[in-house]
């Protein structure tokens, strides 16, 4: 399949370059390209949905080596991972209930085999469906539980008679298309809720936002300006301060908007925000990432904006999409999930460059400039995450976190093969 | 000049310089410094929360400080004080005791001084601003604050000619040099 080869080498080097911006933009690019993939695979007769994790967390893998610090690529390779999982099960346990009713409905003696497999496959659906308890990993069940109950099924199922072995293989060839199809759809089911996942946030607006009230925000996010222009739309008449978010000056972008919406805006620079934040009542800020701790990877900025925040008692409140809900617990976020962009966008390289004697040649350059893409504001900052299913606290994202992922997918490395 | 002085003593340090918008003064004192063979580093208000790990000691400036012990300066000072408080980094105001002041304030919206609009519409380094047309659109205002205010808590010393001194103590600095004042 050089098609899909080529199609992957193609984003990789996009990621690479970091010419797809946004985690939106990314997570839809990640998941059309995971749905060409897994429509061109190839499956074995046996096993198929292992074959079908495999191949993906391969990809997965270099996707989220291109560009570590999008973690929406890896978000989003995680529920591709968690759906096919999801339907691996649904599809064994519904063949199984046929079998067991047929079972049943047989002689005696054949009556053992199936009730068995049923219910080592049932087990096996329960551990996957099963949100990670400290039990699931005790028990130490192979990663491949499902896959490995299905072909228990297949064992049992053989011994009961030749006659029925051949209705299974046949039975067996459609549901290999049945899962892949079944899949492909779930697939295109998260593509559009990624699409639609503003418009979700954007109606709880009136919820939040009341008449008259001042709010502030930096930086520059969709989803922000779907959210105030929602509440505006209902009638609420409320002013935005629209911190200008040096150096990208996205604010200036989200001002424009703003207005062009016929919403009451005002533009202050960052450093302002502390001066203003006393007569704000709340703010709403975009994200980059939500980890499962409950902490944000925000725009750079606003850490200093939450503190301001949480100093005045200001609600600070995070709107994000499902696909920025990342499964992983940071460590040193400031570092390792950050990103350095180009002094140029602070400094002039021509004219500081008068005052540097290079000529010196003592090994370390006098001058450094650091220009952080992004920050991390710890979860006690927030006050409210708003996702497309409601308001969440953050100390509740780690369980919002296990619905949409499966807990054999955290690592998406692949251990060195034995 | 308490940074060129340590450098003359030769100690070892670095400075991290946290620049804003829109006077950006920080890339004079960054050219003074580099200039005299100190070692920089050159961030954005921004980017403050990211360098602040690496802090040891925040030196700021104020234009005054208020007799609760507020200190009243240069838009953005109060925000580097936060972050510094947050990440338990002392915070130093250098400030000469002419410049104490018997008012009080206790934010920083009452009393403050607007700057030109203008300079925020304006991008360095853009020929064109998204913002340009700003004064024709109706809902669109540009807001410049010069000075911002730093409550009291946020500030570990003061530095004066008189030593160092707690922010609680600028009251009592106000009355006895007032009344050395009026002996005189």
């Amino acid at each position: 399949m050089p098609d899909t080869h080529a199609l992957v080498t193609d984003f990789l080097n996009k990621l690479k370059k970091r010419k797809i911006e946004g985690s939106k933009a990314t997570a839809k690019l990640t998941a059309e390209l995971l749905r060409s993939v897994i429509s061109q695979q190839r499956l074995p007769n046996t096993n198929q949905a292992g074959a079908l994790i495999h191949a993906i967390k391969a990809i997965g893998d270099q996707l989220t080596a291109a560009n570590p610090v999008e973690v929406a690529v890896g978000n989003i390779v995680r529920r591709v991972l968690h759906i096919i999982r999801e339907e691996d099960v649904s599809l064994t346990t519904a063949s199984i209930g046929g079998l067991s009713l047929q079972g049943l409905s047989d002689d005696d003696e054949d009556d053992d085999n199936p009730l068995v497999s049923a219910a080592a496959a049932a087990a096996a659906a329960r551990t996957t469906l099963r949100p990670p308890s400290l039990q699931t990993l005790l028990e130490d069940i192979p990663p491949h539980s499902a896959a490995a109950a299905a072909a228990a099924l297949h064992h049992s199922s053989s011994s009961a008679g030749d006659s029925e072995d051949k209705t299974k293989s046949t039975d067996k060839n459609s549901r290999s298309r049945k899962l892949k199809h079944n899949v492909i759809e779930a697939v295109n089911e998260l593509i559009q809720d990624i699409a639609t996942c503003h418009e979700l946030i954007a109606e709880q607006a009136v919820e939040h936002i009341h008449h008259n009230e001042v709010i502030l925000t930096l930086g520059s996010s969709g989803t922000v300006i779907e959210f105030l222009c929602a509440a505006k739309e209902k009638k609420r008449s409320f002013r935005v301060f629209v911190a200008e978010g040096a150096p990208r000056y996205q604010g200036h972008t989200l001002a424009k908007e703003l207005v062009a919406r016929g919403l009451q805006t005002t533009v202050i620079t960052d450093s302002a925000v502390f001066a203003m934040i006393s007569r704000v009542n709340m703010v709403i800020v975009g994200a980059h990432a939500v980890m499962a701790n409950g902490g944000v990877i925000a725009p750079v900025g606003l850490n200093m904006v939450a503190l301001a925040a949480q100093r005045h008692a200001v609600p600070f409140v995070v709107l994000a999409g499902i696909h920025k809900l990342c499964p992983l617990y940071p460590h040193n976020p400031e570092v390792l999930l950050n990103e350095l962009k180009s002094p140029s966008e602070l400094l002039d390289f021509g004219e500081m460059s008068d005052c540097m004697d290079f000529g010196s040649g003592t090994g370390s350059p006098l001058l450094h400039v650091v220009n952080p893409a992004f920050d991390y504001v710890p979860p006690k900052l927030v006050s409210l995450f708003i996702t497309d299913t409601g308001g969440h606290n953050p100390s509740y994202m780690y369980r919002l976190i296990a619905d949409y992922y499966s807990a054999d997918d955290l690592v998406l490395q692949q251990r060195p093969t034995s | 000049m308490i940074l060129l002085h340590a450098h003359e003593l030769r100690r070892q340090f670095r400075v991290v310089i946290v620049d804003s918008r829109p006077n950006l003064e920080g890339q004079q004192l960054l050219r003074k410094l580099v200039e005299k063979g100190l070692s920089c580093t050159y961030t954005h208000i921004n980017g403050v929360s990211y360098i602040m790990p690496e802090v040891t000691k925040i030196f700021l400036g104020a234009a005054s400080v208020l007799s609760n012990g507020t200190v009243y300066s240069t838009i953005g000072t109060a925000c580097v004080a936060m972050v510094g408080h947050a990440y338990h980094v002392p915070v130093l105001v250098c400030c000469e005791s002419y410049k104490f002041h018997e008012r009080v304030q206790l934010d920083s919206i009452c009393s403050n001084e607007l700057g030109d609009p203008n300079v925020i519409a304006k991008v360095p380094g853009r020929k064109k601003s998204c913002l340009d047309d700003w004064a024709s659109k109706e809902n669109l205002q540009l807001l410049n604050l010069a000075y911002d205010v730093t409550p009291a808590d946020y500030v570990s010393t003061i530095v004066t000619e008189y030593g160092l001194i707690p922010p609680t103590s600028v009251p009592v600095i106000v009355r006895e040099y007032g009344r050395e004042h009026i002996l005189i």
